[in-house]
């Protein structure tokens, strides 16, 4: 029986390291090898790298990158923990809403967020209008401080819900022994509340700096000649003119080494501070002095507020007037969600149809991973979970390049298709499924399963059986989650569509490149919508907010 | 057991390929003669309609960019799966010849030189005029540049803004025209004051909401805020020379319905149908005797720069491009 069990998970176990193997780690060993080819004659050299490292405007954009991306962690980090201790830990009027509000700009994508500060911004924005009326001069959004705003609004709930989740995970005992030691309440948070949520702040910013250092929405939409190595890799692939690929695979190596370096420190770092909690009895919630509360509420909610006034910009220049690219503001016309419903719509159910994929094969394959990881420690689950994990610190931009160049040519070809989309997707979104499941696969004691094959039910219906109802709030919330983002997915989608396989957000970023912002904003409001209906009912329905459990 | 993992296969498997297959068939439909082109979808719609009342043939058409298409068609030179291939840059059609086949368009007739290929692989349907755009709130339109040699001066230093040559076809042929009215000079000065954006659009985009004083654009591209009604957008034609980067059509070699495809070139490069775009998308078009829209000066009042010759753009692009990219870099 035990062999048996074995054999059926040996084959899974298998299949699934190939299947990554061949769709993330063969194309990432593919760019690496292009950038060691010299574009002009087509032999060995370290010429590429040398350049990126030598020539003064490579070098700008790699410190320029690590600048902004730095920045915006930063920042990420100081509104993201307060946030998360006012809401988690004391009573604040409304601090579930503020908490499932202040999950939602992760939904919106950035390119959006950075057009709409655009439009509330920019020189001629309604906000800094308004501000001209009473004299006063707000200084420009295009340059590093727009992307380092837009980054920071859209990035700092990472941060938020990681350290959310460890202060619940704190016991409620500790403090308290520290207190009745004497210690005082800001010792107690120094020594003892701050060391055991230090690893999920350092998680919370270690993602935030991934997204931003990958991101070239942004910067290209309102960095103007800041320019970030993201985007250069990016156009050097996409280039009407004929781009270098040798370069573009360089420069995706350089930021993936960045990122796999600073994911490896952050590990080693975590690993030794890191301290093993069962909650028994998470913390309790405490009343604040009434001008606190008023402090503190006026905090989260300004920052929930000032974070979803892009969501507020999209839907209200969803129904604007438009002639052209010349927005009418305060006329409304259904125009624009006419044309995106009416005349256009094969964009919108080629999201969902990409999704709804992705998301299923994502599911299933999320699913027997976690359970390998889990179930199967030591070096079998240790490396599934290394390759599974992988593509979170590889830019959307650079795997998309990869598989694109890829799965080119060979015996099966896949760019150009709609399956190399769906491909992509699942390669970056599934690691989300394996976390949520994972988690509570943890919980599942090893021995229940045991029994059940022990009485002779065959591994896998014992797995179906009883496994996979305790993982199922798991699988769900992975599901939502991986659904969710792909939805709102730019980077891989933008180098990997052709033709007829455009989605929502590929719309959206091309009408935003015309000028056009009111179809672009009809787009991106049906996009919204599609977004926050799901999660809202989900919220209903099963309790709890998904996005939490990430 | 195995009824159940079976079951998920057999249900996943068949939404998907349902899935699939429902996608499929919104792409093919049944048609005669197949158009590639780089233009938008509601132009596509309106051309096969137009063809179709005209002929009476059906016009399928397959959306992707001039460079992606031109990839397709050469992938495809064994079994040509399109017929007719419309509006790219000239130039891009001028360096795919070998995959294209000669046709002298009776439309044709009347075009300056500039305009048609020498061997009619390809034949200019509209045309690109290169122009000033001018916010008038950051300057005056009586101060604005009129002249390439104007705006080469030191003054507009990091007032002017223009597309990345090397990643956009419409800003080569604006270096490229400059390098035939200043040579290397004209280079160096244009570097020394322009600032470079990644994208074309933002050039127009960030000159419509004030974000820059003067953006070296596409006429159509800076017409669509005038037209839209923004009052501060305003159109400089360089009286020394308006560069002018023809889009063209062509006759893809060995096509599978010859007869049909000559027939869409011929509706394509019409009076009717250039004007039509004239008026709906603000292109201009290739033929001169077309009329003119909105206050939009005609082509022949205009000092168009004669010397602009596509195929040698794209023979001297390596060279221009690479004096280009180290003025650049040393900047």
């Amino acid at each position: 029986m035990k062999t048996r069990l074995f054999s059926v998970w040996n084959v899974v176990f298998v299949l699934a390291i190939a299947v990554l193997l061949l769709l993330v780690v063969y194309p990432m060993f593919s760019i690496f090898q292009a950038s060691l080819v010299s574009a002009e004659t087509g032999e060995f050299t370290w010429g590429n790298y040398i350049d990126v490292f030598t020539t003064r405007f490579y070098r700008r954009c790699l410190w320029n990158s690590v600048f902004l991306s730095g920045l915006a962690t930063v920042f990420s980090v100081i509104i993201g923990v307060p946030f998360a201790f006012l809401t988690t830990r004391y009573k604040l009027p409304g601090a579930s809403i503020l908490k499932t509000l202040g999950t939602l700009p992760l939904i919106l994508p950035t390119f959006i967020g950075a057009e709409a500060w655009l439009l509330l911004l920019g020189r001629n924005g309604i906000l800094t209008q308004f501000f001209h009326s009473f004299g006063l001069n707000t200084p420009s959004i295009y340059g590093w401080q727009g992307v380092v705003l837009v980054y920071t609004l859209q990035f700092f709930p990472f941060v938020f819900l990681m350290v959310s989740a460890a202060i619940n995970s704190v016991d409620r005992s500790l403090e308290e022994s520290a207190r009745n030691l004497g210690a005082s309440p800001w010792r107690v948070f120094y020594t003892v509340t701050l060391p055991v949520v230090m690893p999920a702040i350092a998680s919370g910013a270690l993602i935030v700096f991934c997204m931003s250092i990958e991101n070239f929405g942004v910067p290209t939409i309102i960095g103007n000649d800041y320019k970030v190595l993201a985007e250069q890799a990016y156009s050097e692939f996409v280039s009407e003119m004929g781009g270098n690929p040798s370069m573009a695979g360089a420069l995706s190596t350089v930021l993936v080494v960045v990122t796999l370096l600073l994911t490896i420190i952050q590990k080693v770092w975590v690993e030794r501070k890191s301290y093993a909690m069962s909650s028994l009895r998470p913390p309790e919630i405490l009343p604040l002095a009434p001008w606190k509360t008023c402090l503190s509420w006026l905090f989260c909610a300004g920052v929930v507020f000032v974070s979803l006034a892009p969501f507020l910009v999209v839907l209200v220049a969803a129904v604007t007037k438009t002639s052209g690219p010349v927005m009418y503001y305060g006329q409304f016309s259904l125009d624009n969600l006419a044309l995106a419903l009416h005349s256009a719509p094969r964009p919108i159910l080629n999201s969902f149809f990409l999704a709804t994929t992705a998301t299923v094969i994502g599911m299933f394959f999320g699913m027997a991973v976690s359970y390998i990881v889990v179930r199967r420690r030591g070096v079998c689950g240790y490396t599934l979970d290394l390759v599974m994990m992988l593509p979170l610190v590889i830019a959307g931009s650079v795997l998309g390049i990869a598989m694109a160049a890829t799965f080119n040519e060979g015996p099966v070809i896949l760019t150009g298709t709609w399956v190399i989309l769906v491909l992509a997707y699942f390669v970056r979104k599934t690691p989300f499924s394996v976390k949520t499941t994972s988690a509570l696969l943890y919980q599942i004691d090893a021995a229940i399963e045991e029994a059940s094959v022990n009485l002779g039910v065959p591994p896998l219906r014992s797995f179906m059986k009883v496994v996979v109802p305790v993982m199922l709030p798991g699988i769900i919330s992975g599901a939502i989650i991986m659904w969710v983002t792909t939805l709102a997915e730019l980077s891989s989608t933008i180098v990997l569509y052709y033709g007829p396989w455009s989605t929502m957000t590929v719309q959206v970023f091309q009408y935003i490149g015309s000028g056009d912002f009111g179809p672009a904003s009809a787009y991106g409001a049906i996009l919204i919508l599609s977004v926050i209906i799901p999660l809202f009912l989900l919220n209903k329905f099963l309790g709890r907010d998904p996005m939490q459990s990430l | 057991m195995k009824t159940t993992w079976k079951g998920i296969a057999v249900w996943a498997g068949s939404l998907a390929l349902g899935l699939a297959f429902g996608f499929s068939s919104l792409n093919a439909h049944a048609g005669e003669v197949v158009l590639y082109s780089s233009n938008q979808p509601e132009l596509l719609d309106v051309i096969a309609q137009g063809f179709k009342e005209k002929t009476g043939h059906t016009m399928t058409s397959v959306r992707m960019g001039t460079g992606e298409a031109m990839k397709r068609i050469a992938a495809e030179r064994a079994n040509p799966l399109c017929d007719v291939f419309w509006s790219g840059d000239v130039a891009v059609l001028d360096n795919a010849k070998a995959d294209f086949a000669a046709y002298k368009s009776p439309e044709a007739e009347g075009l300056p030189a500039t305009m048609i290929d020498k061997e009619a692989k390809w034949i200019a349907s509209n045309t690109h005029l290169m122009v000033f755009m001018v916010n008038t709130k950051l300057i005056p339109e009586n101060e604005a540049p009129k002249t390439w040699a104007d705006l080469l001066d030191p003054r507009w230093k990091g007032k002017i803004v223009m597309a990345n040559p090397e990643k956009s076809g419409t800003a080569y042929a604006q270096v490229y025209g400059v390098y035939k009215m200043f040579g290397d000079e004209g280079l160096a000065k244009l570097v020394d004051n322009a600032t470079i954006l990644d994208s074309s659009s933002l050039v127009y985009k960030g000159t419509a909401e004030g974000e820059f004083a003067l953006g070296i654009t596409l006429e159509y591209a800076a017409y669509r805020y005038v037209a839209g009604g923004n009052p501060d957008v305003k159109i400089i034609y360089p009286s020394d020379g308006v560069i002018s980067a023809p889009e063209g059509a062509a006759l893809v070699n060995g096509c599978q319905h010859p007869a049909e495809a000559k027939q869409l070139v011929d509706y394509l490069l019409s009076k009717e149908v250039e004007e039509m775009i004239f008026q709906k998308y603000y292109r201009r078009p290739a033929r001169e005797d077309t009329a003119t829209i909105g206050g939009l000066p005609d082509t022949v009042s205009l000092n168009i720069l004669k010397s602009f010759d596509p195929a040698e753009a794209s023979a001297l692009k390596g060279k221009i491009l690479a004096q280009w990219k180290k003025l650049v870099l040393n900047k």
